[in-house]
């Protein structure tokens, strides 16, 4: 569920900032414009600050100021002070068919609304009502009333319900995080399923219903190339096998008469030579056949490798003294020290006993004319994990380069590849192990072959990828 | 049975020209009685005129499989038998092991091996028989008779052998001109879990020498391979 909670977590910060932001914005305009126009407001002076300054001097009205009128009323564009009777008694530009006298119900009406088109002020005075008249259209003028109760309810109530406004969006920004989130990490575990190579069947609805739809299409599409390539694998398995099975009845036969015509004693021995040659080559037949089999065996995962604990030391004079006792005049040179002799391994005995015989017979089969063979054993256990390696040398011809690079990965793809079938066996069942296969020329001449096995109890190696 | 090649050998397959070479392949190595058939049928036939002292068994016959006839074949009677087969498969190999066979040979295979597996099976399954009337072990100028686990010197004094000695010889025998490693030697004294018994190996095999050698020094019978185990020399090198 971690992806999930981060995506849910990033995706409320974002709402929640958005939201925010959007208010902060807001409120920053308001103020901007307020300051904008109160500056303006500003700068006519208030009529409160005007009515200080009506005095009356010897008898008549006026304002005690020592500035001149226009400056004092900047923005007013009249004036004048009615005295209880409603008469004019003090005036400044007052446009002539405004200075008359003013009954109450009109002193009333000017003082909320308008006088003639003039937005006006009224200021009660010690010396009568001071009114200023503004240009006409120049501000909008509107009477409020609001009743107590529901006025206090207003200041009472505004900053919870606020606050619960807050927390509505931030649960609604949960609640959309919480489903966006989990259809994303469905669609998520449906994805990693279809990486490890399952199937996948995602129910389809709600915001990521396309999105699944289309996983399920993909999921049911690799199904269909998956069970396409097991069928041509098992039918390819199946044919390599049927074709070794039925090529090794005439093969026997053909083995057989050699070796009953290599044993007479009354054939010419050109004949029996002919029928050693026939022998050996049904032999090279019969190994070429078991190495295919088990090549595509290995390759479709249709060898079970049945593993046992066996130590190195019994398994490598197995393989080395099979090799002598079928090779009459070969010799090999096998050096461990004790720690490498008693090295146990978890392997299937027969299967790694193969590879070690491709490759004395490899030794043996490319230097007809005889070279010293080696085999040594290495523990290695400062290696992670603690490894035997294996060294398979020989003093011969050494491996042809275009073979080399095949063997090492390093041939260009589509050039024309040598046939290395036995070889490339031993780095399928070094790498069945865990292991891996190191191919290189020895020095000063000949082959060496390098095999690392993970001891038993130890993790593998990762293992090669499969080489086509 | 006085010796190997009195043994009454059935050999089953369905393929008429491998029953041939087999045939000429047994006669030539001196078996006597030899009984063959191609289908599960003429095998019930032939094994009930004639109690066999070996099977050789093919899998794949035209009326059955060579599996359920091994069943039914040992059924009384305790007939040791190799599968010889074109199924490789280790599932069909462990389920024929798994039978009860004594051995499992895939085609094609070479005739001597085929000859060495017979031999050596019919040589551990009639023993005792086989002990009474043997052959003694002609060694240089010395023999051994295993079954009495005495050496016989040219001047008609006799040695000896323990059974440890003897147990060794015996292996050794088996494989004459292979080599033994030292782990199959170990196993075969000591059975399985010998490790840690290589040294007393070293020890019974110098006892050995001493008593199958001339000049036990400078063996010329049995031999050191060094690294891989012990070979007693071929008869050929005599």
């Amino acid at each position: 569920m971690k992806p999930l909670v981060r995506m849910l977590r990033r995706y409320v910060v974002t709402a929640v900032a958005g939201v925010l932001l959007f208010l902060v914005v807001n409120l920053a305009l308001f103020l901007g414009v307020v300051f904008y126009y109160g500056r303006q407001m500003v700068q006519q002076r208030q009529i409160s600050q005007i009515a200080r300054l009506v005095t009356e001097k010897d008898g008549t009205v006026t304002l005690d100021t020592d500035q001149p009128l226009d400056q004092l009323l900047d923005g007013w564009v009249w004036g004048m002070v009615l005295d209880d009777g409603g008469h004019v008694i003090w005036r400044y530009r007052l446009p002539a068919e405004l200075d008359r006298t003013y009954t109450v119900p009109e002193a009333v009406s000017f003082s909320r609304w308008y006088l003639e088109d003039f937005p006006v002020m009224s200021y009660r005075t010690d010396w009568g009502l001071l009114v200023l008249g503004m240009p006409p259209n120049s501000i909008s003028r509107y009477n409020f009333y609001i009743d107590n109760q529901l006025f206090s309810t207003l200041i009472h109530w505004t900053g919870p319900v606020l606050a619960l406004e807050l927390l509505a969006v931030l649960l609604a920004c949960l609640a959309a995080g919480w489903r966006t989130g989990r259809a994303m990490g469905e669609l998520e575990r449906g994805i990693e399923a279809l990486a490890a190579g399952q199937t996948v069947q995602l129910a389809e609805r709600g915001v990521t219903a396309d999105l699944a739809r289309k996983l399920n299409a993909a999921s049911s599409h690799l199904n269909r190339q998956n069970r396409i390539i097991a069928r041509r694998d098992t039918a390819r398995t199946n044919w390599i096998a049927g074709v070794s099975h039925d090529i090794r009845t005439p093969l026997a036969l053909i083995m057989g008469y050699a070796e009953q015509m290599e044993a007479k004693a009354d054939l010419p021995p050109e004949d029996r030579r002919r029928a050693s040659a026939i022998r050996t080559q049904s032999l090279r037949i019969k190994a070429l056949i078991e190495d295919l089999n088990l090549t595509s065996k290995l390759q479709y995962n249709a060898q079970p490798l049945r593993l046992t604990r066996c130590r190195a030391g019994t398994l490598l004079r197995r393989a080395v003294s099979d090799f002598c006792n079928d090779n009459e005049g070969r010799e090999v040179a096998l050096e461990m020290d004790r720690a490498a002799d008693q090295a146990v391994l978890e392997a299937d005995e027969a299967m790694l006993r193969r590879a070690f015989a491709n490759l004395l017979g490899n030794s043996a089969r490319h230097n007809p004319q005889g070279c010293a063979i080696r085999v040594q054993a290495l523990l290695q256990p400062q290696e992670q994990p603690p490894r035997l390696c294996i060294i398979f040398s020989d003093e011969g011809t050494g491996f042809p380069p275009t073979v080399l690079a095949v063997l090492q990965g390093r041939a260009e793809p589509g050039s024309q590849q040598p046939h290395i079938l036995g070889l490339h066996l031993v780095q399928q069942i070094v790498a069945a192990h865990g292991g891996r296969t190191v191919f290189a020329q020895n020095q000063p001449k000949g082959a060496r072959v390098t095999l690392c096995l993970p001891l038993a109890g130890q993790g593998q190696d990762t293992p090669e990828p499969e080489k086509g | 049975m006085r010796q190997i090649q009195d043994a009454k050998i059935l050999v089953v397959d369905d393929n008429p020209a491998l029953l041939d070479l087999l045939r000429q392949v047994l006669e030539g190595a001196g078996y006597r009685h030899l009984m063959t058939a191609g289908s599960c049928a003429t095998t019930r036939a032939a094994a009930t005129k004639q109690t066999p002292d070996f099977l050789v068994l093919d899998i794949n016959l035209p009326d059955g499989d060579g599996f359920s006839l091994f069943r039914e074949l040992r059924g009384g009677t305790e007939v040791p038998a190799l599968f010889l087969s074109a199924r490789d498969a280790d599932s069909d190999r462990l389920f024929g092991l798994g039978l009860g066979a004594d051995d499992y040979l895939t085609k094609p295979f070479l005739t001597q091996e085929l000859l060495l597996r017979i031999q050596l099976i019919l040589r551990r399954t009639y023993r005792t028989a086989l002990q009474r009337t043997a052959a003694p072990l002609q060694l240089g100028s010395r023999t051994v008779a295993l079954e009495d686990a005495l050496v016989r010197l040219p001047d008609g004094s006799t040695l000896r052998l323990t059974a440890t000695e003897r147990d060794i010889l015996q292996k050794l025998a088996e494989n004459r001109g292979h080599i033994v490693t030292y782990d199959a030697l170990c196993e075969a004294v000591w059975g399985e879990g010998y490790y840690g018994y290589e040294n007393s190996l070293n020890v019974h095999i110098r006892h050995l020498r001493e008593k199958i050698e001339e000049n036990p020094s400078q063996p010329r019978q049995l031999l050191t391979v060094r690294g891989l185990g012990y070979k007693l020399a071929g008869v050929e090198t005599e």
